[in-house]
C-alpha cells in the first residue's frame, strides 16, 4: 500500500502556519474575545449550541461514507490478499474519525475558554457529541465489508473529478448532477429551470445547516459583522442549485435543446436561484430573531440578492481556457492571472458588492445590488 | 442554404484539408465521406460556426456561421459529437421541451414523433436509462423534429442497430422533403444512396 507523507514540500509550511495560528488562538483567548465577542457578556449556552452544531456537521459528513473508495487500479492490481481491501478502508475510516475529533476538540476548547463554559455543561455536550460520532463511525465500520467494487470505483471517480477540478482551477466540475424529479405537465424552458433546482433538492439539508451555522456564529461572535457569514454561507448554500444553469452553459449539446437567448435563460434560472436565496434568508432572519440577535432585514436581503446574482455569474461562466495563462510574478511566486480571473468569476462581484453594501445606506445599497444583478445577468 | 468556398483548416504546420468548395441547396442532401481524421467533423463544426477555419468563406442561411447567435441556432439544427441530453428528463419531455422552446410546432405530434423514432415504449423513461442506440434515436429525433432550414449530422448511424440504420434514410428524406438542406458526415453506405452529392475528403 502506498503511504503519503503529510508534510512534504510547501504543505509543510502551510501546516506550520496553520498550527501556529491554531495555538495562538487557543492561548490568546482574550484577543479572540475582543475580536469576535467584543463587549458582549459570555454566552455559554450559545457556545455549547455552536459545539453541538459543529458536531452535527462532523457526524453528517461521516454519514456520507466518503472514505469508501478505492482506485480502479488498486482494485485491479492490489486487491487479492485476504483483508487488504477492508484494512485500507478501515484505516481511512479511523483517520476520518480522528481528524474530525481533533477539530471538534479544538473548537470546543476555544469556545469554552472564550465564553467561560462551565466544565459540567461542556462534559454533557462532549459526551453526547462523542456518542453521536461513535455511532457514525460504527455505521461506517459496518459498511466496509459490504462495499462492492462498483461503489468503490464510483466514489473514487468522484474524488478524481474533485481533484481535477482543483488542479485545473475549474470548481464548476464539482457541481452536483441532477437527481430524479417528477414534475407534472409539459417541460418548458421555465419548467426546465425549476427541474434544475428541484433535482438538487438534496442540497436543501446542507443549505439548512449553513443557515444554522450563520445564526450560531452571529450569536456566539456578535462583534463579527454578520454580512460576511451571511454572504459566504449564502453563496455556498445556493451554488448547488445553479447546477441546472451550469448544465446548459458547460454543455453545448444540452443548450441546443433550448432556443431562447442566453440572457433570457440567465434571467429565468437567476430568478429561481434568487427565490431559493430569499427562502434561505428568511430562515436566517427568523433564526437570528429567535435567538436574540436580529439582523437588518433589507440589508440582509440585498446581500443575498447580490450573492444570488453572483451564483448566476459563477455557474454561467464560459469553459475555462488554458491557452494563454498570463503568468505574472507577484513577488511570492508565479500566478496564472488569466486562470485566476476565470476562476473567481462570480465571487468577484459578490466580494465587491458585499464590500460596498457593508458600508452603504439603503438607497445606495439598492442601486449597487441592481447594478450587480444587471452585470451578472447581461454578461 | 450552405455556401462554402475555398475552405481550409490548418493544424500546426499541415493542412487538415483545403480548397473545399461546397453548395447545398434547400431540399438537398450532401454526404461527406473519407477515412478517419480527414476532417469531416471539422467541416461540420466550421459550417456550424463552432470552429473558425484557417481559410475560405462560409455562408449558411445567408449569414456567417456563428453558433453563439440565437437566430443562427434556430435555423441550423445539428447532431454533433457534443450533442447531449438531460439524464433526468424522459424522451417525451425532451421533445416537449424542444417543440415548446421553438414555439412553432404542434405539441400533439409528440406521440407521433416518438413512435416514428421507435421510442414509444420508452417514452417515459428518463434518458439516463435509455440504451446507447435509443439515446442516439432521441438525439436524431431532437435534431430533425424542430423547425430548421439546415441540418448537420456527424455520423448519425453511430450506435444504431439494423432497424435504426434502416430508419435513417427515411428521417433524412423527411427533412429534405420539407426543404431542409442536409450536410452529413457518414460511413454508412445506405446514406450515400439518399445523398444528392457525395464529397470525398482525404
Amino acid at each position: 500500500m502506498r503511504k503519503r507523507a503529510l508534510a512534504v514540500g510547501d504543505r509543510a509550511w502551510y501546516l506550520i502556519f496553520l498550527g501556529a495560528f491554531a495555538i495562538t488562538t487557543l492561548v490568546n483567548t482574550g484577543g479572540v474575545r475582543t475580536a469576535l465577542v467584543g463587549t458582549a457578556p459570555p454566552d455559554p449556552a450559545g457556545a455549547l449550541a455552536a459545539l453541538a452544531v459543529f458536531t452535527l456537521i462532523a457526524v453528517k459528513s461521516l454519514w456520507r461514507k466518503g472514505f469508501l473508495w478505492r482506485s480502479a487500479a488498486d482494485l485491479t492490481w492490489a486487491d487479492f490478499l485476504p483483508g487488504t481491501r477492508e484494512r485500507v478502508l478501515y484505516a481511512r475510516l479511523v483517520w476520518a474519525g480522528v481528524w474530525r475529533l481533533g477539530l471538534l476538540a479544538y473548537a470546543g476548547a476555544v469556545l469554552a475558554r472564550t465564553h467561560e463554559v462551565p466544565p459540567a455543561h461542556l462534559a454533557v455536550v462532549v459526551s453526547v457529541g462523542g456518542a453521536a460520532l461513535l455511532v457514525a463511525l460504527d455505521r461506517g465500520r459496518r459498511a466496509v465489508p459490504t462495499a462492492g467494487r462498483a461503489a468503490l470505483v464510483h466514489a473514487w471517480g468522484e474524488r478524481v473529478v474533485r481533484s481535477v477540478a482543483l488542479s485545473f482551477l475549474d470548481p464548476m466540475m464539482m457541481l452536483p448532477p441532477a437527481g430524479r424529479v417528477s414534475l407534472g405537465g409539459r417541460v418548458t424552458a421555465l419548467r426546465l429551470a425549476v427541474i434544475g433546482v428541484l433535482s438538487r433538492a438534496r442540497y436543501l439539508v446542507d443549505a439548512l445547516v449553513l443557515a444554522v451555522v450563520v445564526v450560531i456564529v452571529h450569536r456566539v461572535f456578535p462583534a463579527l459583522s454578520p454580512t460576511w457569514p451571511v454572504a459566504i454561507a449564502g453563496y455556498l448554500a445556493l451554488v448547488p442549485f445553479g447546477g441546472g444553469l451550469a448544465d446548459l452553459w458547460r454543455n453545448p449539446g444540452r443548450r441546443r435543446w433550448l432556443s431562447g437567448s442566453d440572457t433570457a435563460i440567465r434571467v429565468t434560472h437567476g430568478a429561481l436561484i434568487a427565490l431559493v436565496g430569499a427562502v434561505w434568508t428568511a430562515l436566517v432572519l427568523a433564526g437570528c430573531a429567535i435567538f436574540g440577535q436580529g439582523l437588518a432585514m433589507p440589508h440582509t436581503l440585498l446581500v443575498m440578492l447580490v450573492v444570488s446574482a453572483a451564483v448566476v455569474r459563477t455557474v454561467a461562466r464560459p469553459m475555462p481556457s488554458y491557452d494563454d495563462l498570463m503568468i505574472v510574478d507577484v513577488g511570492f511566486g508565479l500566478v496564472p492571472m488569466r486562470l485566476v480571473v476565470q476562476t473567481v468569476r462570480g465571487p468577484d462581484v459578490a466580494l465587491l458588492g458585499v464590500l460596498i453594501l457593508s458600508g452603504a445606506g439603503l438607497l445606495e445599497s439598492c442601486v449597487v445590488a441592481a447594478l450587480v444583478v444587471a452585470v451578472c445577468v447581461l454578461r | 442554404m450552405i455556401e462554402v468556398a475555398g475552405l481550409g483548416v490548418r493544424i500546426d504546420d499541415s493542412w487538415l484539408f483545403r480548397d473545399i468548395d461546397l453548395t447545398v441547396h434547400s431540399g438537398q442532401c450532401v454526404a461527406l465521406v473519407g477515412p478517419n481524421g480527414t476532417g469531416k467533423s471539422t467541416v461540420l463544426r466550421c459550417v456550424y460556426g463552432a470552429q473558425t477555419p484557417t481559410a475560405g468563406t462560409l455562408t449558411v442561411c445567408g449569414q456567417r456561421p456563428d453558433e453563439r447567435d440565437v437566430d443562427f441556432r434556430r435555423s441550423v439544427s445539428v447532431l454533433l459529437d457534443d450533442s447531449d441530453f438531460f439524464a433526468e428528463l424522459t424522451a417525451r419531455q425532451h421533445i416537449e421541451l424542444l417543440l415548446h422552446s421553438f414555439s412553432d410546432e404542434d405539441q400533439s405530434t409528440v406521440d407521433k414523433l416518438l413512435e416514428y423514432a421507435g421510442l414509444s415504449h420508452r417514452a417515459d423513461v428518463p434518458a439516463g436509462g435509455l440504451s446507447a442506440g435509443q439515446r442516439r434515436r432521441l438525439l436524431l429525433l431532437g435534431a430533425a423534429s424542430r423547425s430548421h432550414q439546415v441540418l448537420l449530422l456527424d455520423e448519425p448511424e453511430r450506435a444504431l442497430d439494423v432497424d435504426g440504420k434502416a430508419w435513417l434514410p427515411q428521417l433524412i428524406g423527411w427533412c429534405t422533403d420539407a426543404g431542409v438542406a442536409v450536410l452529413m458526415a457518414t460511413h454508412h453506405p445506405a446514406l450515400l444512396d439518399v445523398a444528392d452529392h457525395v464529397v470525398s475528403l482525404g
